[in-house]
């Protein structure tokens, strides 16, 4: 356990900057955010000086002497080195993508630096709760592995931070810690912050499940599929394969070009995935997941589908934000 | 049980996706950056560094470990190039081993001196067969900086530590390029940044040399080899003793005289004495027929010198001063005493540079206590020994009848005129003596260097029944003009003799001056230039731009040795009182801490406090917003330059209207149009003054 990561420092930490909620907006990493100690390495070179200078002192060596005071005294410049390059740094929050479960959500961070001088060797790093099998070992926080980045002067960067996912619902981007060893490697500087930004983890598609309970202008199979009717929907260009009787022929007499009259009930059988009507062996998660693999497949065949759950009805319509609509239904269904 | 399987191997598929899944979390948070040919530039970057750190002990390291150096450098380097892998963990404890045994074996242990370099030297190069993770890195540099410290029990020469300096800087690169991870800096860019934090620093470098407390002598005892092999004068003189420092160049002492410097053919260096003749070697007096009478000697006031001396160590327990010394140690970081020979004798070895302050007389009486018996001492010859020496006495001793002063000064200048009339001559490179040395170089070589002559005429002196001694030591020296210091050097090593007369005392009688005045007036060097040489300081003395040269690094290398190397608690304390300090140490513990503490703040207000990019165009928009907000116009905190143009209205007067557009126009101008960037400060400053002179007055 190193002293950074050590459970009492992580709470002092926590309690002196009171940041165990969410922070919004840019959060500046003052001097009073960032932390510094000796790095395992940082400790070693200590005693080697100590040597080194018991060594001058018995021997008389002056020049062992300044070569001592010298090494030392560069180390203590680099620890303000360290500070330096993460300190009055901004990081924000900046978006995140919905994803399946067992999928890796990513947070993205945007981390701006304001001051005329770059950053070298960030690592960015989520802090997530312990494992149930390792929390004998007190600590309550584990780091993941970090990412690197460096910051050009008065510039930004964003950072791309990865976590697995296991279940639906929502998933808060959890503490991130940042913190760097730049340039000797003999001071650990760090900060946390934990950025307001909350991904959308859908149900995982359930897979090689049945096909889609509607065939073309089917009618109730009493697998959660329900027909309506024809009404009129527009007209769109002509595509090879379309059956004659939908070619909209007073419209073709106008215009060069031929068009399909289209109706709602012949573009598409439009379903309604009903949660309640699906078999009653299934679980919660295992109906969920049929649904969510059924909404994707409507999408995929560019059906008009909706969605039923206890609840919550979500009329039948398509297009990429219905579909995300659909699918944070599912993924928020008595989260 | 069917299902129960399926569930089991349901978790056990979920679980290597789970994994999979952290595996691809892991590779997205790792540097997407090609690193080989980069790890392969740190790589020679530190075997660099690593070949710094061992060059300067090549020389006394036992062949053997500088083979095997050479061979594990040079494996690692071809590992490194070709890019090939390293030797598994397996090889590397028998190579530790057989390395611990071999050093073992040379030495006998593994902790002394040269041991101990030995093994750490072999120690560093094989771990750095074994770098695998950035903690090896860090295990290398460290094991780096402490054998840079090893070296200074050789030498702490100014070339050393330049060459340390460059070494320290190096390694410092090697760690930032190891912490650098996700870019590369150019090489040129990560020598800046070194170089940035070497000079800040310098200033906490040099308060910590200066003010951190000294302890005299050595904690626990030091390794017996820690000191080893110094040229210099020995504790006893046969034939070719003294002429082979005439080819060393090393220095023996510094001088800094208080007052004006004595002439050269005063500048006698009184060292070890020697009474003992075994018919080849002189050396100090073993036994003793009575007590030595304390030293006392009758002195010349006006002729007293006071001078310091910084002396290089020798690992012998005498110091030099010049003849005669009376007080010696003035300032008391060394404890010496002058015995009744007029020798000064430290309490302890030299075995490090050390400067003390003495007064000695150029003219003086030494040995008026000698009695009869105590003066039998110095008349011994040994039996067997150079017979036509001691025939060639009795026939002066004929000659010159009487056993008074007269007749023993009469007997002397015979002695000297026999070697400046038959044919003597001074040469550095005298044929070499067989068993009867006195008589082969009285009658049949006559060829001989200071030793010949000091030699045979105090065997000359005692078989004419005139006690006699060999001193020896150092005649001359040099100052350097730049900075006042007197260098005596190993080539100006001499000696000469005294005799002993009622009255007088010991009478300084130098038979070299007799057939070679040249060299006490003028210095050996000159004699060794005379006679094509001197090796290494030909001609120095003649050439211009090269002696000035000469005199300039050699005033550099002594300020060198009197600031740094020479540094003491003594020069601790005598540095805390040039600033009126109680040189205590309570005094030294309050000025180190406070010291240290505001070069510490100094560094962190410095680092700590970022720049600022500060707009110039805000501050000037704020200011006349400042200006028109007092005047009464109701402008906002947030109002730019269009908004209080619209607010301004007509509520200005109309030439401070008039003038107020015109700075807002110019602001807004500014900062908008699309060479804003190329504003240049005249301007801006032009504007300030402006907006500081108006004073908007509101319309009647």
């Amino acid at each position: 356990v190193s002293i950074t990561t050590h459970p009492l420092s992580v709470r002092i930490a926590g309690w002196i900057a009171g940041r165990n909620g969410v922070e919004h907006g840019d959060v500046l990493l003052d001097r009073r955010r960032v932390y510094i100690l000796p790095t395992r390495a940082g400790v070693m070179s200590g005693a080697a000086l100590i040597v080194m200078l018991i060594g001058s002192i018995n021997y008389s060596l002056q020049l062992g002497f300044l070569l001592t005071f010298l090494v030392a005294s560069m180390a203590v410049v680099g620890m303000y080195h360290t500070h330096r390059n993460l300190a009055r740094l901004l990081v924000r929050g900046h978006h995140v993508q919905p994803v399946f479960a067992g999928d890796l959500v990513e947070f993205e961070l945007v981390v701006t630096n304001p001051t005329p001088e770059a950053r070298y060797a960030l690592n960015f790093s989520f802090m997530v709760p312990m494992r149930r099998r390792q929390q004998g070992t007190r600590r309550r926080e584990r780091t993941l592995p970090g990412l690197w980045v460096d910051v050009a002067a008065s510039s930004n960067a964003t950072v791309r931070l990865g976590l697995p996912t296991r279940r639906r619902g929502k998933r808060a981007c959890p503490r991130v810690r940042i913190e760097t060893r730049f340039p000797f490697g003999l001071w650990n500087a760090w900060a946390y912050v934990t950025p307001a930004l909350t991904a959308i983890v859908y149900p995982q598609p359930e897979r090689d499940g049945p096909p889609l309970p509607a065939a073309l202008g089917g009618e109730d199979d009493g697998s959660g599929m329900a027909t309506s009717g024809d009404d009129f929907g527009g007209v769109r260009p002509y595509q090879a394969g379309d059956p004659q009787k939908m070619i909209a022929w007073r419209l073709a007499a106008r215009s060069d070009e031929l068009s399909v009259k289209l109706f709602e009930s012949n573009a598409a059988g439009e379903l309604v995935f009903d949660y309640l009507q699906l078999p009653s062996e299934l679980s919660v998660e295992q109906r969920l997941s049929r649904l969510t693999h059924w909404v994707l497949a409507a999408e995929a065949t560019q059906l008009r589908y909706g969605l039923s759950l206890p609840g919550t009805l979500i009329v039948p319509g398509s297009g990429r934000d219905h579909r995300e609509r659909c699918l944070t239904a599912l993924a928020l269904y008595r989260d | 049980m069917a299902i129960a399987s399926t569930e089991r191997e349901t978790r056990r598929g979920w679980r290597a996706q789970w994994s999979a899944l952290w595996q691809r979390a892991a590779q997205l948070a790792q540097p997407q950056v090609s690193t080989a040919a980069r790890e392969r530039r740190d790589m020679l970057v530190l075997l660099a560094a690593v070949g710094l750190v061992v060059a300067p002990h090549i020389d006394h390291l036992p062949w053997w470990a500088n083979a095997v150096l050479a061979l594990l450098f040079g494996w690692r380097t071809w590992l490194t190039i070709t890019q090939r892998p390293l030797p598994g963990r397996g090889a590397m404890l028998p190579l530790l081993l057989s390395a611990g045994a071999a050093v073992y074996l040379e030495h006998g242990t593994l902790v002394g001196r040269d041991a101990g370099v030995t093994f750490l030297l072999l120690l560093m190069a094989l771990k750095l067969l074994e770098l695998r993770a950035r903690r090896d890195v860090f295990v290398v540099i460290f094991l780096a900086f402490f054998i840079l410290l090893t070296q200074f029990l050789y030498g702490q020469e100014l070339h050393i530590a330049a060459l340390t300096l460059g070494t320290v800087l190096l390694l410092f690169l090697v760690l930032v390029s190891v912490n650098l991870v996700e870019r590369d800096l150019a090489a040129g860019a990560k020598l800046r940044l070194v170089a940035l934090i070497l000079l800040k620093s310098l200033p906490l470098t040099a308060a910590l040399f200066v003010l951190f407390p000294r302890v005299e002598g050595p904690l626990w005892g030091l390794p017996g080899d820690s000191t080893a092999g110094s040229t210099g004068l020995s504790n006893s003189m046969s034939p070719g003793a003294i002429s082979r420092l005439l080819e060393s160049n090393e220095i023996a002492f510094r001088v800094r005289f208080d007052g004006a410097v004595p002439a050269n053919r005063r500048l006698y260096w009184r060292g070890p004495v020697f009474g003992d003749f075994n018919g080849r070697t002189w050396s100090p007096l073993a036994q003793r027929i009575a007590a030595p009478p304390p030293f006392a000697a009758q002195a010349d006031a006006s002729t007293a010198v006071d001078y310091t001396v910084t002396l290089e160590p020798h690992q012998r327990d005498w110091l030099f001063a010049l003849d005669l010394p009376a007080v010696v140690a003035r300032g008391g970081e060394v404890r010496a005493h002058v015995t009744s020979e007029g020798q000064v004798l430290s309490a302890q070895l030299v075995t490090q540079r050390i400067r003390y302050g003495a007064r000695s007389y150029t003219a003086y009486a030494l040995g008026l206590n000698e009695s009869a018996l105590t003066l039998r001492d110095w008349l011994e010859l040994p039996a067997g020994f150079n017979p036509r020496t001691l025939e060639f006495a009795q026939q002066l001793k004929q000659a010159t009848p009487g056993t008074g002063n007269a007749a023993r000064e009469q007997l002397i200048e015979t002695v000297l005129d026999h070697f400046r009339r038959n044919g003597y001559r001074y040469t550095l490179a005298p044929p070499r003596l067989g068993r009867h040395s006195v008589d082969e170089f009285l009658f049949d070589t006559r060829q001989g260097y200071c030793e010949h002559y000091a030699s045979a005429f105090v065997v000359l002196m005692r078989a004419l029944d005139v006690p006699a001694r060999v001193v020896t030591g150092y005649q001359g020296g040099e100052v350097n003009p730049v900075d006042g210091f007197m260098t005596v050097r190993q080539s100006d090593a001499h000696a000469w003799t005294e005799v002993w007369l009622a009255g007088r005392g010991w009478v300084r009688i130098d038979p070299t001056a007799v057939v070679a005045p040249l060299r006490i007036e003028r210095g050996a060097p000159e004699i060794a230039r005379q006679q094509g040489l001197a090796p290494l300081r030909i001609g120095a003395r003649t050439i211009g731009l090269l002696q000035r040269l000469r005199f300039n690094w050699e005033a550099v290398q002594n300020a060198w040795n009197q600031w740094v190397i020479s540094y003491s608690q003594e020069r601790q304390r005598a540095f805390l009182e040039s600033l009126g300090l109680d040189p205590d140490w309570r005094t030294l513990a309050w000025v180190f801490a406070s010291v240290v503490m505001a070069l510490l703040s100094a560094l962190a207000y410095f680092s700590l406090r970022h720049r600022v990019q500060r707009d110039p165009l805000a501050e000037l928009t704020a200011r006349l917003r400042e200006q028109l907000h007092r005047a009464g116009v109701p402008v906002t905190d947030y109002s730019g330059p269009r908004d209080m143009a619209q607010r301004l209205g007509s509520l200005l007067a109309r030439d401070s209207e008039a003038k107020a557009r015109e700075i807002l126009l110019a602001l807004e101008r500014w900062r908008y149009s699309r060479d804003s960037q190329h504003v240049s400060g005249a301007q801006v400053r032009a504007l300030r003054r402006t907006i500081a002179r108006f004073r908007p007055r509101l319309a009647d």
